[in-house]
This record gives structure tokens, C-alpha cells and sequence, in this order.
């Protein structure tokens, strides 16, 4: 055999091979992907972590909450969105069994069926303790790192109706970022939604539309819960500011459903300049002017 | 004025001669890719994707920094010694205290600019992707650029009268000892037992206190910083630097080369 021929065939074989590699990667993608049970996220804690970042608290607290989006992601509600879907429809609270319910108390918006199905459902998926333990390590770490406390206190009410858990981490929020509106406003929901504290919302609502850098959204929301507005708009400006303000495509898309059976309401429009109105907001609040 | 010309002389050397040095430039590559790897991963945080750009940037920069100034430094002494390279150095009127002083200088020097070239990148990702620039930032780079000069100064130490495998783990224990200072310090207040505490004390004494240069958290939250937070740890900083650079010089000074 002349040397060419060799390299020929030695070609040939690293070809061969480098096509297998390439077919074979969707193979190892089958074999290698865990069922989601096998897959839990371990949650170390903050010793751990402190040690592993040699120290580096705020870097060992954003890899820990990357790992837990991973994590999330992948076992993601967005599986279980067909079975809230279905609920929506038929304006079902979840202990229905899915059948319509149409008779409630029309002078709160919360026995409201679409906000009980939107509110009170609970996927019961196995992300939901982690999300707390999560967000409660993350903070722990890096107390001043804003998007955990939110993002777990919107998921563990609106997607595991575990809004005591939500609350639990909105408030270590509030206390440990009292320069960002954004805990405030959210713990406001939880507050108006879950918990029926007009007042308490109100009041959460104005500190946060006081804070520098929030949108014009915040502010003009304050204004609407100061000025008394129905409840079913305040709800629904409520949920539009919300929809407005989430990075989660997840829960937007929740918003949208929600806000397309419950129907588009009257907006409580703010025409002032946000300035105007930020300066107005606290004699608004004078007292409980929710009705 | 004849001192000052021997110490950069021997400085100028070092400093070409670690440049040169390959490991610098895998390593900053390393950094460089670490630091947009960062700016990736932001993205799918759900939410202050300039933070986290912030935090691991100034992260991978300084470890990068301490991680250049150990593998370099390691070798910078016991290179020479091992190929008697610095028996002609020596031969000439060049007191060991200057070669030592003017080793530092270059080799410090040398992993200054790499330092420097790391934040820059930073700087520039900040810049185009964060919040942009602020003082705080420069700050906790000015301060982790300390650290990065203890972990080089520690390095030629223990390169001045070991091998380089036990002067890389004499550093790391001393880098990682460091940065455990503030638990010690924690430790020594919850500890009841009076013999221990004084152990400890002394340890924590001797240790370099890394936490007092890492202001990462105050620099990516923006919060305030007091004159004295920045001036102090500078004062011990240089302190601490002058301490190690006596203490090779005795080492190395008594070290027999032939």
C-alpha cells in the first residue's frame, strides 16, 4: 500500500467517526436527559457557598440562582399551562374539578371564578418549596439582589398559590432593598389580591411609586388605588402593570389569558405628568380610601 | 540614585520577561471568555442581567489576576536559581535586597497591566451591556488590585527559598486563608475558649485580610462607600506588601545558591 492511500483511509476512518460523534449526540441527549425527580436541584447552603466562591458572596449567589432558573425552566409549569388553561375557560375555581361555577359575591373581585382560577391554582409542582429555599439562599448571600425575592414571590403565589411562602420572601425583600420600588409594588399585590389588605396595598403601592426609577405604570396604579377606583379596574390595572413590568414570558402570557376572558375593563387613565402625580399621592392616602 | 538604577534594571528585565510569558496570555484569554460567558448567562437571569455581568466580571478578574501572579510568580526565582542564571546576576554589584526589590517591581509591574487589560475588557462590557461606569466599580477594581499585588509579592517569597510546587500550595493556603479572614474574625467573637482565641487571634492577625479588599457587593448595588473604606485597606495593603518584600529579602539574603 503507497503512503497516499493510507492517508486516504486514515481520512476516511477520522470522517466516519466525526459523522457518528455528530449522529450520536441526539442519542446521548436521550440516554443522558434526567426525568425531573432524578434531576432535583441540591440546594447547598450558605456556608457552603460562601466557601466554594472562596468568599465571593454576590458571584456564588448569582451561579446558585442561575442553576435554580435552569433548573426551573426545565421543569417549567408551562407543561401544566393546558390543565389552567382549562380552568380559565370554564371560569372554574380549582377545587371545582374544572366545572363552571358562576355564582359568587360580585362585590369582591377575589370570589370573582376567573381571578380564583388565576390566583388560588395550585400546580403543587415539586419546584415550589425549592423556589423559597432558592430565593431564601440567594438573598442570604447577596441581600441587595432584587430579582429573587420577586420573581420567587410572583411564581409561589400564581403558579403554587403559596401565597404565605410569597410573602414570607417579599418581605425579607422590603427589608433588605428599601431603595427599589419593585418588592414594594409586589408585595402590594400579594397584599390586595391574596390577603384582601386594601389598605396595607395601598400604602405598599404609594412607598413604591415614591421611590426613584419607578415606571410611570407604578405611579399612575398608586394614584388609581389613592382616588378609590372600582375594584374590578383597580384589579385589572393591577394585573396590566404587572403584565407590564415582568421579565417572566411565562407569566405574561398568564396576564394575557386572564386578562382576555375577564375582559379588557376601563382602564383608569392618568393624565397627569408623573412628577404631578407623585406629588399628589400622599395626600391621597390620607386614610383608607379604598372602597 | 545607583540603588534606584540597579532596582530597574533588574525590573525592566523581569517585567520583559513575564510579559513574554505564555501563561499571561492563555490567561487572559481565559478571563476574557469567562467575562462573556458572563454577559450569556446575565441574559437568562429573569432580571438584573447588569448585575450579574458586574459581578462576575470583577470576579474573574481579580481571581484571574491572583491566578497570573501565582503561576507566574512561583517560577521567577527558582527558575533562575535552577539554571544558575542568577549566579552572574548576583556576581555583579547588585545586592540581593535590590534583585528582589526590582524582581517585584517588574514582575508586579507586568501583572499590573495584565490586570489592567482585564478591566478594560470589563469596563468596555459594562459600558456596552450594564449600567455603565461608576465609581464604585473602579473602586473595587483599585482595591482587588491589592489583593492581586500581596498574592504576586507572596508568591516570590515562597519562590525565593522553595520549589514551585510547594510555593503554589504555600499561596493558595495563605490566598484562601485570606479570604476566610472575616469567618476567623466571626469565629474568634463566638469562641468562649480563652487559649484558642489567642491562637486564633495570632493566626488572624498574620493571614492578609482579603475581605477588606473586596467591595464587590457595595460596588454592583451602587451603595455608599466611606473615604476611610477605600483609604484604609490601601494603608494596609502597602503595609502588608512591605512586610512580605523584607521578608524575602532576609530569606533570600541568607539563602545559599552555589
Amino acid at each position: 500500500m503507497n503512503e497516499n492511500f493510507k492517508e486516504s483511509i486514515i481520512v476516511i476512518i477520522g470522517m466516519i467517526a466525526l459523522v457518528s460523534v455528530i449522529a450520536m449526540r441526539h442519542l446521548l441527549d436521550k440516554v443522558t436527559t434526567r426525568e425531573p425527580e432524578l434531576s432535583l436541584l441540591y440546594l447547598p447552603d450558605k456556608q457552603l457557598i460562601h466557601a466554594f466562591a472562596l468568599g465571593d458572596d454576590a458571584a456564588g449567589a448569582d451561579l446558585l440562582w442561575l442553576r435554580g432558573v435552569f433548573y426551573i425552566a426545565a421543569n417549567s409549569v408551562e407543561e401544566k399551562q393546558e390543565e389552567f388553561q382549562h380552568n380559565l375557560k370554564n371560569k372554574a375555581h380549582p377545587s371545582s374539578g374544572g366545572k363552571r361555577e358562576v355564582i359568587y359575591d360580585k362585590t369582591d373581585f377575589r370570589n370573582d371564578p376567573t381571578f380564583q382560577a388565576i390566583l388560588f391554582w395550585n400546580l403543587n409542582g415539586t419546584e415550589a418549596p425549592l423556589l423559597l429555599g432558592l430565593a431564601d439562599r440567594v438573598t442570604d448571600l447577596d441581600p441587595g439582589f432584587v430579582t429573587p425575592y420577586v420573581y420567587a414571590a410572583t411564581s409561589l403565589a400564581l403558579f403554587y398559590g403559596r401565597y404565605k411562602e410569597a410573602r414570607q420572601i417579599i418581605d425579607k425583600g422590603v427589608l433588605n432593598c428599601p431603595n427599589s420600588w419593585e418588592p414594594l409594588y409586589h408585595r402590594g399585590f400579594l397584599r390586595l389580591f391574596y390577603e384582601n389588605d386594601k389598605v396595607g396595598a395601598a400604602e405598599d403601592i404609594r412607598r413604591a411609586a415614591m421611590i426613584p426609577g419607578a415606571p410611570i405604570i407604578v405611579v399612575q396604579l398608586a394614584a388609581a388605588l389613592g382616588i378609590g377606583a372600582g375594584q374590578r379596574d383597580v384589579a385589572l390595572d393591577f394585573l396590566r402593570s404587572l403584565r407590564e413590568i415582568t421579565t417572566d414570558d411565562v407569566l405574561k402570557q398568564k396576564i394575557d389569558d386572564m386578562l382576555k376572558v375577564y375582559g379588557e375593563g376601563t382602564q383608569v387613565v392618568i393624565t397627569e405628568r408623573k412628577t404631578d402625580v407623585k406629588e399628589k399621592l400622599n395626600s391621597m392616602f390620607a386614610g383608607d380610601s379604598l372602597r | 540614585m545607583e540603588a534606584l538604577n540597579r532596582i530597574s534594571a533588574v525590573a525592566l528585565t523581569t517585567f520583559r520577561e513575564t510579559i513574554r510569558n505564555k501563561v499571561l496570555l492563555h490567561l487572559f484569554g481565559f478571563a476574557a471568555a469567562m467575562m462573556v460567558l458572563g454577559w450569556v448567562v446575565s441574559n437568562w437571569s429573569l432580571g438584573e442581567p447588569e448585575k450579574i455581568i458586574a459581578d462576575i466580571g470583577l470576579s474573574v478578574t481579580t481571581l484571574s489576576g491572583v491566578a497570573i501572579a501565582l503561576f507566574s510568580g512561583i517560577v521567577l526565582v527558582w527558575g533562575e536559581v535552577e539554571q544558575k542564571t542568577i549566579l552572574p546576576i548576583l556576581a555583579k554589584p547588585l545586592p540581593r535586597r535590590d534583585y528582589v526589590v526590582g524582581k517585584l517591581v517588574g514582575f508586579g509591574g507586568a501583572v499590573s497591566i495584565v490586570y489592567a487589560g482585564m478591566n478594560l475588557l470589563l469596563l468596555l462590557l459594562l459600558l456596552v451591556f450594564g449600567e455603565g461606569i461608576t465609581a464604585n466599580i473602579l473602586f473595587s477594581i483599585y482595591l482587588s488590585w491589592w489583593e492581586v499585588l500581596i498574592i504576586t509579592a507572596l508568591a516570590l517569597l515562597f519562590s525565593s527559598f522553595s520549589s514551585p510546587t510547594l510555593s503554589a500550595l504555600y499561596t493558595v493556603m495563605l490566598f484562601v486563608a485570606g479570604r476566610f479572614s472575616e469567618d476567623i474574625r466571626i469565629y474568634i467573637s463566638d469562641n468562649p475558649l480563652a487559649y484558642s482565641r489567642w491562637i486564633l487571634e495570632s493566626v488572624y492577625a498574620i493571614i492578609p485580610h482579603f475581605g477588606a479588599f473586596n467591595i464587590r457587593l457595595e460596588a454592583v448595588h451602587n451603595l455608599q462607600l466611606t473615604s476611610g473604606r477605600l483609604l484604609i485597606p490601601s494603608l494596609y495593603g502597602l503595609a502588608y506588601l512591605t512586610v512580605i518584600v523584607v521578608l524575602t529579602t532576609i530569606v533570600f539574603r541568607r539563602r545559599d545558591l552555589a
